[in-house]
């Protein structure tokens, strides 16, 4: 097989299909099949009942059934855990654009001596493991009253953010033409202004990328989560998740309609928004 | 270009509330934790922390199950580099080039890199269940029960079994990294290539990889880091015991451990450190050792 097979387009009006190119997407569905069938088959194992599913482990469902939903939603009340990661998630995403914007816009308009400095500073915080400063945190916040408490747990995740969205988005605003502010300083325009009305709006690709993320950050983690919230009432989506594994270990399809009812929200936003994320992943990481 | 001058406001303005949100909360922090670490502490305010210098690290070092960890943890970050980079490279360049419906792979394997780890692990732990799980009932269905294995429950399996379910979780995220880094370079060069009469091989590692060199480099940063930093995946998957007799303890879990449920916040913190300063320093020594461009100013 040549790279031929790969790489060049057939020209003319008949397409003919390379022999080889059928090994190409072999591989290719192969993998897709690993990847997406875990997913199929737990959502499929999701409506089964028990019976059905340890005779009837491969087909689908012979009597699709609803129970499990109903348990997690009317009995376990899951919504409200996700209402409380949608919450935490939503307001972290929003500080950050606020703030990290902010210093895109600094760090990559202006000139001045400490310019590269202080972005390669930003940066560095991406190398930091969030574990590894649990502890501190545990005793800001047995400080400053932080357990059980969402706001805690959302400046907390604003921080643990900011070097990987500031990373993204000034990557971006490097790449705006200057041409752009000049000629609405000469119309007069404020500093203020060009920020809010000019670079942000052309900025919204990274943003959204990095907002994307960044809700994904927050809305997945676990071991914050875990220390910081005890009282059972503000319990978020993955505790929720856990917790439901914990109580109902031999219920299977229960927990297969847990994980499923838990990545639903993740995945519409993503199938709604893949374009911006991996446009987001790219630009850093390719440009950087 | 603005400069500094006229707009010292502004600027200082602008950079206060990040700077603010990053130093208190994230470096600040990091450098406490490097401090605690030398101090014996059960994380009571009223009792007190005494200066205990070196002994935390003695202590981790004269542990058999400190040692485990970090086992575990070079285990994880070789086999997670040596399965992620491949195939992520392999499905990059295939999808880079005439394929059908590409962006339906594309969405598709990025998938389980936005899936939370708690949900992989879940349904990953359904799905490997001794008696009731698919791929042993499925094992056992095309006649090769010999195959099936406690996958999760054997101290000899659990861990590869986790390492690989955390590398299926991120392949997808490399994948697109490595696919918009191939998009780099120029169609012509290919053709150039075909011209000349170069095959398949040839291209690929004479001329494809060392021109995407930096942006591999980033990737295997990127997987040490994320390898440094997996807890969650194991957290669940063993239901907080970290597998049998530690067997599937990592540095972060021990750290975890130590200080949230034994309350040994000194040994925690010195884990934290010397998880936080290996992390840099790999970091640094691997990108800058391996994956630098010898830029010409």
């Amino acid at each position: 097989m040549t790279n031929d097979t790969i790489r060049v387009r057939p020209k003319g009006k008949k397409q003919i299909v390379k022999p080889e190119k059928i090994i190409v997407y072999i591989i290719l569905l192969f993998c897709l099949i690993i990847t997406v069938y875990p997913l199929i088959f737990t959502l499929l194992s999701s409506l089964k009942s028990q019976n059905d599913l340890f005779s009837n482990i491969f087909g689908l469902p012979k009597k699709v059934m609803f129970q499990n939903y109903y348990d997690l939603f009317v009995v376990k009340k899951i919504q409200n855990n996700i209402l409380h990661s949608l919450f935490i998630a939503c307001t972290t995403v929003i500080i950050q654009v606020v703030i990290c914007s902010m210093v895109a816009f600094v760090l990559s308009r202006f000139k001045f001596k400490f310019n590269n400095a202080l972005l390669i500073f930003f940066m560095a915080g991406i190398l930091i493991p969030q574990q590894s400063v649990l502890i501190p945190i545990t005793l800001l916040a047995k400080t400053f009253n932080g357990f059980n408490n969402y706001f805690f747990m959302i400046i907390i995740y604003v921080a643990f953010g900011v070097p990987n969205f500031v990373f993204i988005t000034t990557g971006f605003m490097k790449g705006l033409p200057r041409e752009i502010e000049e000629a609405a300083v000469i119309d007069g325009c404020s500093l203020a202004r060009i920020f809010w009305s000019i670079i942000m709006p052309l900025s919204t690709p990274a943003i959204a990328s990095a907002a994307i993320l960044s809700f994904f950050g927050a809305w997945n983690d676990l071991i914050l989560a875990l220390i910081l919230l005890k009282n059972d009432a503000m319990q978020t989506i993955s505790l929720g998740l856990v917790s439901f594994t914990n109580e109902q270990f031999s219920n299977y399809t229960g927990q297969f309609a847990a994980v499923i009812v838990s990545i639903i929200p993740t995945l519409i936003l993503y199938f709604v928004l893949q374009k911006q994320i991996m446009k987001g992943m790219t630009a850093g990481a390719v440009k950087g | 270009m603005f400069t500094f001058k006229k707009n010292k406001v502004l600027i200082i303005g602008f950079l206060i509330p990040a700077l603010f949100f990053y130093i208190a909360l994230m470096l600040y922090p990091a450098f406490y934790a490097i401090v605690l670490s030398f101090f014996k502490w059960n994380g009571v305010a009223s009792l007190g922390a005494q200066f205990n210098g070196i002994n935390n690290y003695l202590i981790l070092f004269r542990n058999p199950v400190f040692w485990l960890s970090i086992r575990n943890l070079a285990f994880l970050l070789v086999v997670s580099i040596l399965t992620q980079l491949p195939v992520a490279f392999l499905l990059a360049y295939l999808l880079s080039g005439n394929i059908r419906g590409a962006s339906v792979f594309k969405v598709s394997f990025f998938m389980p890199v936005i899936l939370s780890a708690t949900a992989v692990s879940m349904m990953w732990k359904l799905i490997l269940d001794d008696k009731y799980g698919l791929l042993n009932n499925f094992l056992k269905a095309v006649g090769l029960e010999a195959m099936s294995r406690p996958w999760l429950t054997d101290p000899h399996l659990s861990f590869q079994v986790i390492t690989l379910i955390n590398s299926w979780q991120h392949v997808g995220y490399f994948l697109i990294i490595l696919l918009a880094g191939i998009a780099t370079i120029p169609e012509e060069l290919f053709e150039a290539l075909k011209i000349d009469g170069a095959g398949i091989f040839t291209t690929v590692f004479k001329v494809v990889i060392p021109l995407i060199k930096e942006v591999i480099g980033v990737c295997v940063v990127l997987i040490m880091t994320n390898c440094m930093k997996t807890f969650d995946i194991i957290y669940v998957m063993t239901s907080g015991t970290f597998g049998p007799n530690n067997v599937n303890q990592v540095p972060v879990g021990l750290m975890y451990y130590r200080s949230f449920v034994e309350d040994n916040f000194g040994q925690g913190s010195a884990i934290a450190t010397m998880v936080l300063l290996f992390g840099v320093l790999i970091s640094s020594i691997v990108y800058i050792k391996g994956f630098q461009q010898k830029s010409d100013v």
